[in-house]
C-alpha cells in the first residue's frame, strides 16, 4: 500500500461522512464561536463610551460649580438682582481691601479731586 | 429538486434526471473535479462521465446519500483520469496529499495490497473515532482536496491551526493503521 492507494481508498468510506463534511456549515461554527465575542465587544464599547461621557460631564460640571457659574440655561428674569452671580475675576480679586486702607472706588485723592483745582 | 425525486427520475429512465442532477450538484462536482485535475476542461469531462456512470448505476442502486454517491464517483474518476507524472511536474495539490498520506502508512503495510472496500472499512472505523471537527477538516482536505487556505477561511481558523489539526489527525491515522495491521 502507498500514499496514492490510501488516497484512493478514501473513495470507499461511508457516504455519511462525505455528506457530513459537505453539510457541516462553516458559518455555523464561526457564528457559534464569534457571536458571543461580538456581543461582548459591543457591550464593552458601549460601557466605555458611557463611562467616558459621564467622566467628561462630571469634570465640566465640577469646574462650573467651583466657579459658581449657573450650570443650567437661565434667562435674565431668572437671575435675581439681589444675588448677582460672582464672576470668576471677582472671586479671584476681592474688591474689599484690608482694614485701614481706603477703598479707591469713587474716592479720588484730595489733591487729584477736580474740585480742589477750582479757585477757592 | 429533492434528491429522492431525482433518484426516481433515474429509476424511471427519464433523461431529465441528468439535467436536474447537474442543476443541483453540477457546481459542486465541477469544483471537486477541478481541485483534483487542475483543469476546467478535464473537470467538465469528469463530471459528464460521472453522470453517465450514475445513469448506469441507478437502477439497480438506490443511493441514500445521493450527493455522496455522485461525489464518490466523480472523485474516483478524476483521480483515475489524473496524469500523475504531469501532476508531479506541476506540483499539483493532489500530489502533496499523496505524500501526506504516505507518511500515515506504517512500514509493515507497504508490502501489503489492500482492496478498496477493505481499506474503506478500516478508514470508516478510524473516522468514527475522531471528533467531528477533526473528521470534517480531514475530509475537506483529503477527500474534497480543499486547500489549507480554503479550509481556514471556511471554518474561521488560522492556517497554522488547520495544519496542526491535520498533522495530529495524520499521526492518529498512522497509529491506527499500525494497530490494524496486527488485527487484519
Amino acid at each position: 500500500m502507498n500514499g496514492k492507494e490510501l488516497l484512493l481508498g478514501l473513495s470507499y468510506i461511508s457516504p455519511k461522512y462525505i455528506e457530513e463534511a459537505k453539510n457541516y456549515s462553516a458559518s455555523q461554527k464561526r457564528i457559534r464561536f464569534r457571536k458571543p465575542l461580538l456581543i461582548a465587544a459591543v457591550i464593552a464599547l458601549t460601557l466605555l463610551l458611557v463611562g467616558c461621557a459621564v467622566a467628561a460631564y462630571a469634570r465640566i460640571h465640577m469646574r462650573l460649580v467651583q466657579h459658581n457659574v449657573p450650570t443650567t440655561a437661565q434667562t435674565d428674569e431668572d437671575v435675581s438682582d439681589t444675588t448677582p452671580a460672582r464672576s470668576v475675576i471677582a472671586s479671584c480679586y476681592p474688591q474689599q481691601l484690608p482694614g485701614g486702607l481706603p477703598s479707591g472706588r469713587g474716592v479720588a485723592p484730595e489733591s487729584h479731586h477736580p474740585e480742589s483745582l477750582l479757585p477757592q | 429538486m429533492e434528491d429522492a425525486k431525482i433518484v426516481e427520475l433515474f429509476w424511471a429512465r427519464n433523461e431529465d434526471a441528468i439535467k436536474e442532477t447537474d442543476a443541483v450538484y453540477g457546481r459542486r462536482l465541477n469544483a471537486l473535479a477541478k481541485n483534483i485535475l487542475q483543469s476546467r476542461e478535464d473537470a467538465e469531462e469528469s463530471v459528464n462521465d460521472t453522470y453517465m456512470e450514475t445513469w448506469e448505476a441507478i437502477p439497480p442502486q438506490r443511493p441514500r446519500y445521493f450527493f455522496a454517491f455522485l461525489a464518490a464517483i466523480c472523485r474516483h474518476l478524476s483521480l483515475t483520469r489524473l496524469d500523475w507524472n504531469m501532476a508531479a511536474k506541476r506540483k499539483a495539490e493532489v500530489v502533496s496529499l499523496t505524500e501526506d498520506m504516505e507518511q500515515c502508512i506504517p512500514d509493515a503495510s507497504h508490502e501489503r495490497t489492500m482492496r478498496g472496500k477493505e481499506l474503506g472499512r478500516i478508514l470508516d472505523a478510524f473516522l468514527e473515532s475522531l471528533p467531528k471537527d477533526s473528521r470534517v477538516i480531514f475530509l475537506r482536505r483529503y477527500w474534497y482536496v480543499d486547500t489549507i487556505a480554503e479550509i481556514a477561511r471556511q471554518y474561521g481558523m488560522t492556517e497554522s491551526k488547520v495544519k496542526m489539526q491535520l498533522s495530529r489527525t495524520k499521526e492518529k491515522l498512522r497509529i491506527y493503521l499500525e494497530k490494524e495491521e496486527i488485527r487484519v
